[in-house]
C-alpha cells in the first residue's frame, strides 16, 4: 500500500486497521404513546461500514439524530450492535470486549462532567493507566501532561481550578497516557470558543503526528471535521451518505445532502475565496423512526424525483476513497445552482 | 392519554390490592387478643369459643379467609363487627364522610394560606420578607396538632361561643351549621398544614422563575403580576399537586387529635375506639378504607396533572 | 464614538414617526457593568460606548465571558440581581433606559425593544400553547378581541414560515422541532413591530441546515419591516452572513468596531485578526484565553 489514506476497501487482515466497522446496525425498541399505535423502533444505526487504519482520522459529520454518537459508543463498546460487527485495534476484538481494556479511548464534549471534581488532575490521568509502578505512572502522566501543553504543576490542580480548555487539555492527556490505538472524538472541540478549539485541533493534530494513533472525529461542525480528518463520512439517518477525502470537501462532493451541508458552512466575508452559493434546505433532520422507503433523504432533497421516492440507493464508490448513496451523484454541485431547488426560500 | 390514564389507575389498583393484604394480615396479627376469647367474654368455656371461631371462619386457613374477605370486600361488604353487631359499611358510612369533610376543608385552608405566600416568598427568595414569612409558619409547623387543636377549641368556647357548637350537624341537614362546626376544627388540621404547602411552592417557584420563559416573559412586557400568578405559578404546579394529593391521603386517617378534642365522630376516632375494643374486623374494614382514600387522592392528582402540564401526556 | 451624538429630544411619537433611516436609535455611553459591589468585583463590561442607527444591523461577536450578553441584558434591562451598572448611559431615541420605572419599560418591551433569545425550547412556557403565549404578547401592549388577536397570531406565525398556522398555534411547545420553536421566537418578537430586534445567539442551539433557514429568516424579516439589528454571536461567520457592521468584543471591551467590509477583511485588532483565523480555520497567532489570563 503506497496510498497510506484510509482506504474502506483495506481488508482487516491488513496491518495496521484499528477500526473495522461491518454492517454494524443498531436498533432501539421505543415505548409506545398510545395502546392503538403498533410497537416502533428507532435504527439509529443503519449499516455502516468503515475502516480506519493506525494514523489516520475519520471525520463523521451530521444533524442531530444521525446516528454518530451511537455509531462513536459502538466503536467504544459501549453497546453492542443489533447485527453487523465493529472490531478495534490492531488484533481485531470486537469492541465490546475491548471496553475498558485501553485500546479505544474517547474525549466528549463537556469536559467538565468528564472528569471527577474530587480527583486531582494528575490522578485523574494516572486512573488511565491500570497497574503499573508508581515511578512509571509518575513518569508516564508527566508526558502526558507536557504532550497536551500543561506544566507539571497543574497535576496538583483540582477540575474546578482550570478553564475549559485547560479541562479539555486533561481529557486529551488522559486519552494518550495508556498509548491506545484509537481514539474517539465525540464533539470534543464542540463546547470551546473558536481560537481554543483551532489550538486543541492543532494539539490533536501534532500529537497524531508524533503517536501514530488514530482519530474517529465526530461533530455536527463540518468546519472542524474537515480541518482534522483525512476521510469524512456523512450520516443522514442512520446511514452513511457520502465518504471522501477531505479535499473533496471543497468542490467534489456528489451528495446534495453532503453538498448544502457544505454550503450551509458560515462564510466570513472575505476579498481572496469566492463566496459559495448556500442551498437552504426544506424542513429538518426527521427521526430515524419509521424511516421513508426510498432514498431517506427523499423528503428534503432539492433534485429529488419519484425513482429516488421509490428506490432506496446503495453506498457505491464513485471515485477512489469516494464512496456515494444517491442515484444523481453530483447534479447537485457546490457552486451553486445545478437545476432546481438551489436556494429556495425557507420552509413555507 | 387512554394509555397514561389506564396505567394510574392499574397501578392504583395494585397498590391497594398489596394493601389489603398488608392490612388483613396485619389486622389478624396485631389487634391483639384472640378475637374469639374476646367476643365469648372471660368465663366462657374452650368449646364456646371453638364454635365462635367456626362461626366467624377462623378455623379456617389464614390464606382461605383472606380471599373470602376479599371476595366479599369486592360486593361491598366489609364484614361484621362481632362485637357491636353492625355492618362494618354501615359504622364507616357514618365516620368517612366527617373525616373527609374534614381533611377537605383543612386541605383548601392549607392551600388557600399556603400558596399565596410560597409565592410571595419565592419572589422575595433571600430577602428579609422571605424570612418574615417562613420562620413564623415553620413555627407553627413545629407545633403538634393536639396544641394547635386545644388552643383552637379554647378560643373558640372563650370567644366565639356561637360560632362553635360541640355536637356534630351531618351536612345534608344543615348545611350552614355543619360548616359552622367544622370550622374551627378545619382551621386546625389546615393551619398546621399550609407551611408544608408554603415550602413545596416556594422552592418550585424559585425553580420555575429561573427558567429562560420567564426573561422572555419579561422582555416582550408582560405584565409582573401575570408572569408570577399564570405564567410562573402554572408551571411550579405539579410538584405542589402531587404534594397536596400526599397531604390529603396522611390527612384522612391522622384526623384522630382534632377529632378527639372537637368530639367529631369521624374515622380516626373510629379506628381508635375499634382498636381499643379488639374489633379486628372493624379495624380492619377502617384500615383498607383509609388506604384507598389515600390511594384516590394521589390516583386524582396523577388524573390532574396532565390538565396543568401537557407534556406528562408525551414521555 | 465616545462623545454622544446629537438626539432628538422631542416627544417620542415624534421621534418614533419622523425617524429617518441614519439616525441614531440607541446609544450606549461609557457603560460598565459589574458583578458584586465590592472593590473586588469584576468587570462584565467595561466602558462600552456605540451608537446603533435606524436601519443598521449590527454584529457584536465574541467569545464566552467577553461580556457580549452582559451587554445585551443591560440593554434589555434584563441583567441578573448580582450585576451592578457602575456607569454609562443607555438610550433608545433618546430616553433613558436605565432609568425608566417599571411601567414605562414594560410598556417599550416589545414594542420598541424585542429579544430572540438562545434557548427556543427553554424561553417557551412549557404548559401554555404557543398561540396562547403569542396572543398574551400582543394583549400586554394593544387591546383587541379575540379574534383580532387569533387573526394577528396566525398572520405572524405564517410570516415565519409556519403555514398551518391555525393547527401549529395549537401546539405546546415541546410539540414542535427546534427550528420551529426558533420560528415561533422570532415570530413572537416582531409581533409588536419593535424599532430594535436584539438576537441573543440565535442560531446555537440548532442543527446547521436549520440555523441556515433561520439565517435567512431572520434577514428577509429584517430587510422586509425596516427594522434594526443587533445580532449577538459567537460565530464570526453568522455575523459576517447577516450585519452591515461589526463590533468585536473581548474581555469585556469593545475593542474593535467598524463597517462589517473593514473589519472582517482588515481587521485591527490583534484579537479581531486571530477570532477570523480560528474561523477560517487558521491558527497564525495565539490569544490567550482570558480565564486563563486570570488563573
Amino acid at each position: 500500500m503506497t496510498d497510506d489514506r484510509a482506504r474502506v476497501t483495506t481488508p482487516a487482515e491488513e496491518p495496521g486497521v484499528v477500526l473495522d466497522v461491518r454492517d454494524a446496525v443498531r436498533h432501539y425498541a421505543l415505548r409506545r404513546r398510545s395502546l392503538r399505535e403498533p410497537r416502533r423502533s428507532v435504527h439509529a444505526v443503519d449499516g455502516v461500514s468503515i475502516q480506519l487504519r493506525s494514523g489516520r482520522t475519520l471525520g463523521i459529520v451530521g444533524e442531530s439524530g444521525c446516528g454518530k454518537s451511537t455509531l462513536g459508543r459502538l466503536i467504544t463498546g459501549l453497546e453492542t450492535p443489533t447485527t453487523g460487527s465493529v472490531k478495534v485495534g490492531a488484533d481485531g476484538t470486537p469492541a465490546a470486549v475491548a471496553s475498558g481494556s485501553g485500546t479505544v479511548q474517547a474525549v466528549f464534549q463537556d469536559p467538565a462532567s468528564a472528569l471527577d471534581p474530587r480527583m486531582r488532575v494528575r490522578e485523574s490521568i494516572g486512573e488511565a493507566l491500570g497497574r503499573v509502578g508508581k515511578d512509571e505512572r509518575e513518569r508516564r502522566v508527566g508526558e502526558a501532561l507536557a504532550a497536551v501543553g500543561l506544566t507539571s504543576e497543574f497535576g496538583s490542580r483540582y477540575p474546578h481550578e482550570l478553564s475549559g480548555g485547560q479541562q479539555q487539555r486533561v481529557c486529551i492527556a488522559r486519552a494518550i497516557v495508556d498509548e491506545p490505538d484509537l481514539i474517539l472524538l465525540d464533539e470534543a472541540v464542540s463546547s470551546l470558543d473558536a481560537s481554543l478549539q483551532a489550538q486543541i485541533l492543532d494539539l490533536l493534530e501534532r500529537l497524531q503526528r508524533e503517536t501514530g494513533t488514530a482519530y474517529v472525529f465526530i461533530s455536527h461542525d463540518l468546519r472542524a471535521v474537515r480541518q482534522v480528518s483525512h476521510s469524512v463520512a456523512v450520516m443522514y439517518l442512520g446511514q452513511v451518505v457520502e465518504q471522501a477525502p477531505a479535499e473533496a470537501f471543497d468542490r467534489g462532493l456528489l451528495h446534495p445532502y453532503a453538498v448544502a451541508l457544505r454550503s450551509t458552512e458560515p462564510q466570513i466575508l472575505d476579498d481572496e475565496a469566492d463566496p459559495i452559493e448556500r442551498i437552504v434546505l426544506r424542513g429538518e433532520p426527521p427521526s430515524a423512526v419509521n424511516p421513508p422507503a426510498g432514498c431517506r433523504f427523499a423528503p428534503r432533497c432539492p433534485i429529488v424525483d419519484d425513482h429516488c421516492r421509490r428506490i432506496a440507493p446503495d453506498l457505491v464508490e464513485a471515485a477512489s476513497d469516494h464512496l456515494v448513496r444517491c442515484h444523481k451523484p453530483g447534479e447537485l454541485s457546490l457552486s451553486g445552482v445545478a437545476r432546481t431547488g438551489a436556494g429556495m426560500p425557507a420552509e413555507a | 392519554m387512554l394509555l397514561y390514564l389506564s396505567k394510574k389507575l392499574a397501578g392504583a389498583f395494585g397498590v391497594l390490592l398489596v394493601l389489603s393484604a398488608l392490612i388483613f394480615f396485619a389486622g389478624r396479627g396485631l389487634v391483639p387478643g384472640n378475637p374469639a376469647a374476646v367476643i365469648a367474654g372471660p368465663k366462657a368455656s374452650p368449646e364456646t369459643i371453638a364454635a365462635i371461631a367456626h362461626d366467624l371462619g377462623l378455623d379456617k386457613p389464614i390464606y382461605q379467609q383472606y380471599l373470602d374477605w376479599l371476595t366479599a370486600a369486592f360486593r361491598g361488604d366489609l364484614g361484621t363487627s362481632p362485637i357491636s353487631s353492625q355492618a362494618n359499611t354501615d359504622v364507616i358510612a357514618q365516620q368517612a364522610p366527617i373525616s373527609l369533610e374534614l381533611s377537605l376543608m383543612g386541605l383548601l385552608i392549607a392551600v388557600v394560606i399556603g400558596i399565596p405566600i410560597g409565592v410571595m416568598a419565592a419572589t422575595r427568595a433571600g430577602s428579609g420578607t422571605d424570612w418574615g414569612i417562613r420562620v413564623p409558619l415553620l413555627i407553627v409547623f413545629a407545633f403538634p396538632g393536639f396544641v394547635s387543636g386545644s388552643a383552637a377549641l379554647y378560643l373558640a368556647t372563650q370567644y366565639l361561643t356561637n360560632l362553635y357548637s360541640a355536637s356534630y350537624i351531618p351536612f345534608s341537614d344543615d348545611a350552614m351549621a355543619n360548616l359552622q362546626t367544622m370550622l374551627l376544627p378545619a382551621l386546625a388540621v389546615g393551619i398546621p398544614t399550609a407551611p408544608l404547602v408554603t415550602q413545596m411552592t416556594r422552592s418550585s417557584m424559585i425553580e420555575v422563575l429561573s427558567q429562560p420563559f420567564i426573561a422572555t416573559a419579561r422582555t416582550n412586557g408582560i405584565a409582573e403580576w401575570r408572569i408570577t400568578y399564570v405564567y410562573a405559578l402554572r408551571a411550579a404546579l405539579p410538584p405542589v399537586l402531587t404534594l397536596i394529593g400526599f397531604i390529603f391521603g396522611m390527612l384522612v386517617g391522622g384526623l384522630f387529635i382534632v377529632e378527639e378534642i372537637f368530639s367529631l365522630p369521624g374515622l380516626g376516632r373510629g379506628v381508635l375506639s375499634s382498636i381499643s375494643s379488639r374489633d379486628f374486623s372493624q379495624v380492619t374494614a377502617q384500615a383498607l378504607v383509609l388506604a384507598g382514600a389515600f390511594i384516590l387522592g394521589n390516583l386524582l392528582v396523577d388524573l390532574a396533572v396532565p390538565f396543568v402540564d401537557r407534556r406528562i401526556l408525551r414521555k | 464614538m465616545a462623545d454622544a451624538p446629537l438626539v432628538d429630544r422631542s416627544p417620542r411619537g415624534a421621534v418614533h414617526a419622523a425617524a429617518a433611516p441614519g439616525a441614531p436609535l440607541l446609544v450606549v455611553d461609557g457603560l460598565s457593568v459589574y458583578y458584586g459591589t465590592s472593590a473586588t468585583a469584576k468587570a462584565a463590561v467595561e466602558d462600552a460606548s456605540f451608537t446603533i442607527s435606524r436601519g443598521d444591523r449590527v454584529g457584536l461577536v465574541g467569545e464566552s465571558g467577553s461580556g457580549k450578553s452582559t451587554l445585551a441584558s443591560a440593554i434589555l434591562r434584563i441583567l441578573p440581581a448580582a450585576a451592578i451598572v457602575r456607569s454609562g448611559r443607555i438610550e433608545l431615541d433618546g430616553e433613558d433606559l436605565l432609568s425608566l420605572k417599571p411601567a414605562a419599560l414594560r410598556s417599550i418591551r416589545s414594542t420598541r425593544v424585542a429579544r430572540v433569545p438562545q434557548d427556543p425550547l427553554g424561553s417557551l412556557n412549557p404548559v401554555f400553547t404557543i398561540g396562547r403565549q403569542l396572543s398574551d404578547v400582543v394583549t400586554a401592549h394593544r387591546k383587541l378581541g379575540r379574534r383580532e388577536r387569533t387573526l394577528l397570531v396566525e398572520e405572524a406565525l405564517r410570516q415565519v414560515g409556519i403555514g398551518d398556522a391555525s393547527v401549529k398555534r395549537r401546539s405546546y411547545p415541546h410539540e414542535l422541532s427546534g427550528g420551529m420553536r426558533q420560528r415561533v421566537m422570532i415570530a413572537m418578537a416582531l409581533l409588536n413591530h419593535p424599532d430594535l430586534l436584539i438576537a441573543d445567539e440565535p442560531t446555537t442551539a440548532l442543527d446547521v441546515t436549520v440555523q441556515a433557514q433561520v439565517v435567512e429568516l431572520l434577514r428577509e424579516r429584517v430587510a422586509n419591516s425596516a427594522m434594526t439589528l443587533l445580532l449577538i454571536s459567537h460565530d464570526i461567520g453568522v455575523i459576517s452572513e447577516l450585519c452591515t457592521k461589526v463590533m468585536v468584543m473581548y474581555g469585556g471591551r469593545i475593542v474593535e468596531q467598524g463597517a462589517a467590509a473593514d473589519v472582517l477583511i482588515r481587521p485591527s485588532h490583534p484579537y479581531t485578526r486571530s477570532l477570523l483565523d480560528a474561523a477560517r480555520g487558521k491558527v497564525t497567532t495565539y490569544v490567550p484565553d482570558p480565564a486563563e489570563v486570570v488563573a
